[in-house]
């Protein structure tokens, strides 16, 4: 038993495929006693509206893209998963930016929601991840493997863990990106090498608006699934 | 009637499945390899139905029994191989499925149709990804083959014209774009390109020094304000 001499009551937030077999899987841990699942944002505003159970020792939120209100933030210890080694990468698309900048191995980090800043809450423990993968679905799948990893190891060691502030002064802030930043020119093309197309190609196919090149008439050629083999098949 | 399908994809096992029905087919054999094929008494089987077979019959073969196939042509241009590959790349979008009748002609380029003879047709619409190509070719086998075998054997054959043109079948090689080939291309025929080759042909790839970038599936969007 550890510290607070029962197990730990936890909340679950989160929705997309990979955060729900992240939840499936921690949730058997046996230090945890799960009091809710919350799998959307109305069954999440219903919840606050009527206010969190006094018991509940943490809120986790997986793969959440809502902003948790200060009300919540501030009653209650709120953590978070975010797939970068921050304070790098920190705000919108981070797998995304990461893969487009040629980062091959990074991190999962578990930090508390912050209400002041985007991502820049105290962090608890990270593991690596790796950004390895033809397609979202394979990456997606690395992160809820190191995810799961990450939360059983903070479920085993809570509450003896103390988490640290981050550096934000030494880290990086990206914005979510948008439909246009998947475009590039035709003309464009050469500044390219094809191990960038392959980056951008696999981080950015379904459910992500898909990697596409656009000629001066405006049509537009999506490439939806590809493969990278390099001539020294090490990289 | 006694038929022999010679069959070895999985489209073509469905194609199969289906045309074995058929009311005036009284007994079949599914064959799956040449070798198989040469091993059988021919005397006692009636008619070949050949589906998705990339192999020629041979002279023994189609000497000695009726033999049918399907092409995916508007035949003679695309009557050398790789027929929906060709089509694509050249831009066309409607094309024919016809039932042809095998010949051997040991001086003759064109896969298995050498006599230039078609009985039933149907459209094929070329447009779209491979997937929606082939199930629409897997549809249209199975109802050429069926309107075969309900005029059999009452059969009105025709000759398509022969043209001098010839496409020679693609080889996996094909399947390469230079980064220089693609600067020459527009969106449209890039797209042409890749999706001709997507699954289950060698995909699409452009090589540089560092590495080959195969493109296995791809959309377009016309802007047709523009266009």
């Amino acid at each position: 038993m550890n510290q607070i001499g029962r197990k730990i009551n936890v909340i679950f937030c989160g929705y997309r495929d990979w955060a729900l077999s992240v939840i499936d899987n921690v949730i058997k841990h046996p230090n945890i006693n799960c009091i809710g699942i919350i799998k959307n944002f109305d069954n999440y505003r219903t919840q606050e509206k009527n206010g969190f159970d006094d018991n509940v020792d943490i809120i986790l939120f997986i793969g959440w893209s809502w902003i948790v209100p200060k009300e919540t933030t501030s009653n209650f210890l709120c953590l978070g998963i975010h797939p970068s080694d921050l304070p790098n990468y920190r705000g919108g698309s981070p797998l995304q930016h990461q893969i487009i900048n040629g980062i091959k191995k990074s991190k999962v980090t578990l930090m508390t929601l912050s209400e002041k800043e985007l991502d820049a809450g105290d962090i608890w423990m990270k593991t690596n991840l790796s950004l390895r993968g033809d397609n979202v679905r394979q990456i997606l799948k690395n992160v809820s493997k190191s995810s799961i990893k990450l939360l059983t190891e903070f479920f085993n060691k809570y509450p003896d863990i103390n988490p640290e502030k981050q550096k934000i002064e030494f880290g990086s802030y990206f914005k979510r990106r948008s439909e246009k930043d998947s475009r590039i020119y035709f003309e464009n093309i050469e500044d390219f090498t094809l191990l960038d197309i392959y980056n951008n190609v696999r981080c950015l196919t379904d459910p992500y608006p898909n990697f596409y090149i656009e000629d001066s008439d405006g049509n537009k050629l999506y490439l939806k699934k590809v493969e990278y083999i390099s001539a020294k098949n090490n990289d | 009637m006694n038929v022999i399908f010679l069959s070895y994809r999985d489209w073509a096992l469905r194609v199969v499945s289906s045309v074995s029905k058929h009311a005036k087919i009284s007994t079949f054999l599914v064959c799956k390899t040449h070798e198989e094929l040469v091993q059988l008494d021919l005397q006692k089987f009636d008619l070949i139905i050949s589906i998705g077979w990339s192999e020629e019959l041979g002279e023994k073969v189609a000497s000695n029994i009726s033999a049918i196939g399907v092409h995916c042509a508007e035949l003679d241009r695309y009557s050398y191989g790789t027929p929906i590959q060709l089509q694509i790349m050249d831009g066309i979008t409607r094309t024919k499925h016809r039932v042809f009748s095998f010949t051997y002609d040991p001086n003759s380029y064109r896969a298995h149709t050498h006599n230039r003879l078609y009985s039933h047709e149907v459209d094929l619409d070329l447009s779209g990804n491979m997937a929606d190509i082939l199930l629409q070719m897997e549809k249209t086998s199975v109802v050429l083959f069926n309107r075969f075998l309900d005029d059999f054997p009452k059969i009105k054959w025709k000759e398509w014209p022969e043209e001098k043109i010839v496409r020679f079948k693609r080889t996996p090689k094909d399947s390469l774009l230079t980064k220089e080939d693609l600067l020459k291309m527009n969106t449209n025929d890039l797209y042409n390109f890749f999706r001709a080759l997507e699954d289950p042909y060698p995909n699409g790839y452009i090589e540089d020094k560092f590495g080959r970038l195969y493109i296995q599936k791809v959309r377009y969007e016309s802007n047709r304000k523009k266009n």
